[in-house]
């Protein structure tokens, strides 16, 4: 299994890691972040780059406010696109009425409004649903979001019609120098946003509230028998979780300027989801990793493949089975590895595991891309080229490759995994008699 | 409302009511027994439904209704075995993410191979007349035959239940879920067995379903929130809640369609006859609201309602 | 003086079988009380009915003159009672000073507080080092709670209960499964950080038992048969016959 490379990672007796599930990112993560924003608009200059900067920004505070249920209070909800939505339809309400009024608020302050609205709502819909936690929080959210999903439709003044609501970011005049026409202005605005949920977050998760939502993932009874309310922990956290969604779902609406129904729909909870997951739930920036590859993912992937969603489904089971801790981990298993200065004795059987998985990733993309060859867009014919190969939906050699190659590349890394163990079990054992 | 209306309503209800009970029977049992909440659930619902077009198309429709299910059991039994089982050891959390990622590529490879337009799943030959003429509008014989299937199986489940050994064991593991391990039955073994058998419902509940409503991609994701409401009021781990909360959303969304009573004509009865537009523009979206619009946000509404006033559920032994 | 915990024809029935059939006990303040009784006599079950982990059936439980039958687990820790669990029951994922941090932030005022970050607090920081000390878990402090040792589990779980700040203890076999010298240290510390507290234990060793209690409660097949001192209770027939007798071979 691939977890064992993770964890075995740390075999040999470095100096003890900070455990604390949260704190273990240090500092580099902070130096990336903000390097990567002050320089991204340098490099990405046209309207549509930034837009999509924005995009991923926005998913990055999403995916953040996210991993407070998730990884921290240990909390599945499926319905954290409502107050994103909820926080981009009061966000687009507000610059419409003051528009309305001839009221010139800064554009910039409209997230904290969208921000508190979805913060009260959340105050609501986290007392509902964090009576318990596990799989009633998960059932009760879902539940909840489709109430108000399915609601929508009843409040067209609210929410629009099947176009959903416009307004002109404009219209609320300039302010700090911008008149927020182009999409750098904006992405001033998410950026800013950005490190300031970030940090607010972080400093969430070292309050004694942060403290106790850790308590409450855990271990939510102990909580109880030391005089905490679980349910009041879970609440706040929702709260406070939807309140970033909120700020997410504003800056959203900025961005783009509209708000549809389908922002607060399951498709955008389950996308929030597996963002943070992916990205990994037991790191503080593991989920804005997550929202940023997955973001480009769905911008790029879906232009060359039409299986891109079935490769976001693929990825995020193989993340669940194998390696929970997400892409963050594995980046920090990686620079474990080199730093503990045992990387050149694992060379060859970790260079074994990565050929092995390669070959069975392969063999994966190729019965994929002829699975929908053959299903979903058989109208453009049988012959197909995939990874450079000219393959063809009718001739059962296509077919065979890509079974041989899953089942060899699975079979190698099987193989190749154990001697990986094997070795780096060998490599341990010298140093723990050096400390005894 | 009319007499008419009002029975094949009230046939309509019970029909759609007992398949989300085929449903949620079928996911009560594996929760009760795995502590399992299973996502993919209305997914085996669909494939179900996929599985018995494409194979009534080959073998016709009455032999599909038989090997479709048997596969759903099979993919059902194949997914516990290989997936559900490794990430045990993650927790309940990870069981429910890795359902839920199942579910999402089940949503896709549907997609894959059978494309993203409806299907067109026809009622069979044989069942495709009218039963009985009631008020003189006929009642089509498909539908009965849905609903003897479904009042079948529900027949075979209670009995096997109250009447069998293995029913002993699975109802032991509903009030005492952590005793069976300890009566020296090969608890994998009967978890794959309940996960295969709870996906072969599953998939009889689509095969029958897919005429009726549409055999389409987005069949599981329009029923599966239902399901969990349905699991939630009735109490999480009760058989027979799930079966009051089944046919009571089975009701109330059949008797919301047939209604065509709108807020405004309510207040028409008392002479208002025009919005308040002083009110604001909320005001005037719920004045034009008709009960057709609100029958989707009741059991949503319901899932609210008892949360507030009786969190564990009409029938909840788990509080 | 009020007593610490006055229980009034306790009962605790599971479907149709009574397992606590009319308990009616004293714990007076400052006393290290011991509970003992064979095997599913409903020792760990009137645990739970105290500390409000499981709703009795009828019956009366006083804390501090105060009635807590009903009341929830936190509402109860909230009028001065703590307990430990027989199966360690501590947050895993979280270092040991996480773990005590947790434990007293409700004696010291912080509740559900983010006005500053923990780290900030003297008070908390203060409390929770003297607790690692008492507990002599201070090496272990940055350490999960799920790597240490299972006696170090253990004084963790017995440190949850302590940090609190609670005048009422219930420990529930907080020497199960330790060797020899794990019990003798463990014994030491309890008497330790216990020290005018009331107490409330149950154990199986009788050693233990004999050398820690002040009075002793003999509870069989949900009824107390006997209450006394340890000399009262090796001298009580009923108790012989019914308990001490096997148990001591055991011990043996």
């Amino acid at each position: 299994m691939a977890n064992t490379v993770l964890e075995n990672a740390t075999a040999a007796p470095v100096a003890p890691e900070e455990p604390h599930v949260l704190r273990s990112g240090e500092t580099l993560p902070w130096i990336v972040v903000l390097v990567a924003l002050v320089a991204l608009p340098l490099v990405f200059t046209g309207g549509s780059q930034i837009s999509t900067l924005n995009y991923l920004g926005v998913m990055a505070i999403f995916a953040l406010s996210y991993n407070l249920l998730l990884g921290q209070t240990g909390l599945l909800s499926l319905g954290h696109a409502t107050f994103f939505g909820l926080g981009g339809f009061a966000a687009t309400h507000a610059v419409l009425g003051f528009a309305e009024a001839g009221v010139n608020f800064p554009l910039p302050l409209i997230p904290l409004i969208g921000g508190v609205v979805a913060f009260v709502l959340g105050i609501f819909g986290g007392w509902l649903a964090s009576g318990r936690g596990g799989m009633p929080f998960a059932m009760i959210t879902l539940g909840l979001s489709e109430l108000v999903y399915s609601a929508s439709n009843l409040f067209p003044s609210l929410y629009g019609s099947e176009e959903g609501v416009s307004m002109d970011r404009m219209d609320l005049g300039s302010s700090f120098g911008m008149d927020y026409g182009a999409n750098s202005h904006i992405y001033v605005i998410v950026a800013d946003c950005l490190v300031i949920s970030a940090v607010v977050l972080k400093y969430f998760t070292t309050t004694p509230l942060g403290l106790l939502t850790n308590a409450v993932r855990d271990n939510a009874e102990r909580v109880e028998f030391l005089g905490f309310s679980a349910r009041r922990v879970r609440m706040w956290a929702f709260a406070v979780a939807a309140g970033f969604a909120g700020v997410a779902g504003s800056l959203a609406a900025l961005n783009v300027e509209i708000m549809t129904v389908n922002e607060l729909g399951a498709a955008t909870s389950t996308l929030v989801l597996l963002m943070t997951y992916i990205g990994g739930t037991r790191t503080f920036f593991g989920p804005v990793l997550g929202a940023v590859v997955i973001g480009l993912m769905r911008i790029w992937l879906s232009d060359i493949t039409p299986a891109w969603m079935m490769y976001f489904g693929l990825l995020f089971i193989f993340v669940v089975m194998a390696v929970p801790g997400g892409l963050a981990e594995m980046l920090q298993g990686g620079r474990r590895l080199i730093t503990s200065g045992l990387l050149r004795a694992q060379l060859r059987p970790l260079a074994g595991v990565a050929l092995a998985g390669a070959v069975g990733f392969a063999g994966t993309v190729i019965l994929v891309e002829l699975g929908y060859r053959a299903g979903l867009d058989a109208s453009l014919g049988p012959a197909i080229r995939i990874l450079g190969l000219p393959l063809d939906t009718t001739r059962p050699l296509s077919w065979g490759l890509g079974l041989v190659l899953v089942a060899g590349g699975g079979w190698a890394l099987r193989q190749q995994l154990d001697a990986l163990a094997t070795r780096r079990h060998a490599l341990a054992q010298p140093h723990r008699e050096a400390v005894q | 409302m009319g007499i008419d209306v009002l029975s094949f309503s009230i046939l309509n209800g019970i029909l759609y009511g007992m398949l989300l009970f085929l449903l949620a029977s079928g996911l009560t049992l594996i929760f009760s027994m795995m502590g399992v909440l299973n996502f993919a659930h209305a997914s085996f619902f669909m494939v179900g439904a996929y599985f018995g077009y494409a194979l009534s198309g080959r073998i016709g429709f009455f032999p599909a209704l038989i090997v479709a299910p048997v596969l759903v059991g099979g993919i059902g039994a194949l997914v516990e075995r290989y997936g559900l089982r490794r990430v045990h050891k993650f927790g309940h959390i990870g069981e429910l993410l890795f359902t839920f990622g199942v579910a999402f590529v089940i949503e896709e490879a549907i997609q894959m191979v059978w494309g993203r337009s409806p299907q067109n799943f026809e009622v069979p030959a044989a069942l495709d007349f009218t039963a009985f003429t009631l008020f003189g509008t006929g009642y089509p014989a498909f539908r009965v035959f849905m609903l003897v299937v479904s009042l079948l199986i529900f027949g075979g489940l209670a009995l096997l239940l109250t009447r069998t050994r293995v029913g002993l064991v699975v109802k032991a593991s509903l009030t005492h879920p952590e005793m069976v391990s300890m009566l020296g039955h090969n608890v994998p073994l009967v978890f794959m067995a309940v996960f295969g058998v709870g996906s072969a419902l599953a998939g009889i509940a689509g095969v029958i379903a897919g005429p009726l409503l549409v055999t389409q991609p987005s069949m599981a994701a329009a029923i599966g929130p239902i399901l969990f409401v349905i699991v939630v009021v009735g109490g999480l781990g009760s058989l027979s809640g799930a079966f009051i909360a089944s046919l009571l959303v089975g009701f109330i969304q059949t008797f919301a369609v047939a209604i065509n009573t709108s807020v405004a004509d309510v207040f028409g009865l008392f002479g208002i006859d025009t919005a308040p537009t002083f009110l604001g523009p909320l005001f005037t979206d719920i004045w034009s609201v008709n009960v057709a619009q609100i029958g989707p946000v009741v059991p949503y509404l319901l899932l609210v309602l008892i949360l507030l006033f009786k969190p564990s559920g009409l029938i909840g032994k788990r509080a | 003086m009020t007593n610490a915990i006055e229980i009034e024809d306790l009962r605790k029935s599971f479907g149709p079988v009574e397992i606590i059939r009319g308990v009616n006990l004293e714990l007076r303040r400052g006393e290290r009380h011991a509970l003992i009784g064979p095997n599913g006599a409903g020792k760990s079950t009137l645990f739970h009915l105290i500390s409000g982990r499981l709703p009795a059936t009828s019956g009366k439980i006083r804390l501090n003159g105060h009635e807590i039958q009903g009341k929830s687990p936190a509402e109860i820790a909230h009028a001065g009672l703590s307990r430990s669990f027989q199966i360690t029951n501590i947050f895993p994922e979280m270092t040991v000073l996480e773990n005590l941090r947790c434990a007293v932030l409700w004696k010291l005022g912080h509740r559900y507080s983010v006005l500053r970050p923990i780290r900030r607090l003297r008070d908390v920081n203060a409390e929770c080092e003297r607790l690692l000390v008492e507990l002599g878990l201070q090496d272990r402090r940055a350490e999960r709670a799920d790597t240490l040792t299972y006696p170090e589990q253990r004084a963790l779980e017995l440190g949850l209960a302590v940090a609190s700040g609670a005048g009422t203890l219930l420990l529930d076999e907080p020497m199960a499964g330790m060797s020899h010298t794990e019990t003798a240290a463990a014994l030491d510390l309890i008497k330790r950080v216990t020290e005018g507290k009331t107490l409330l234990m149950v154990e199986h060793d009788m050693g233990v038992i004999f050398e820690v209690a002040d009075r002793i409660s003999v509870l069989v097949y949900g009824e107390i048969i006997a209450t006394g001192t340890p000399e009262e209770i090796r001298a009580n027939p009923a108790v012989q016959e019914a308990y001490l007798g096997t148990a001591t071979e055991e011990a043996a």
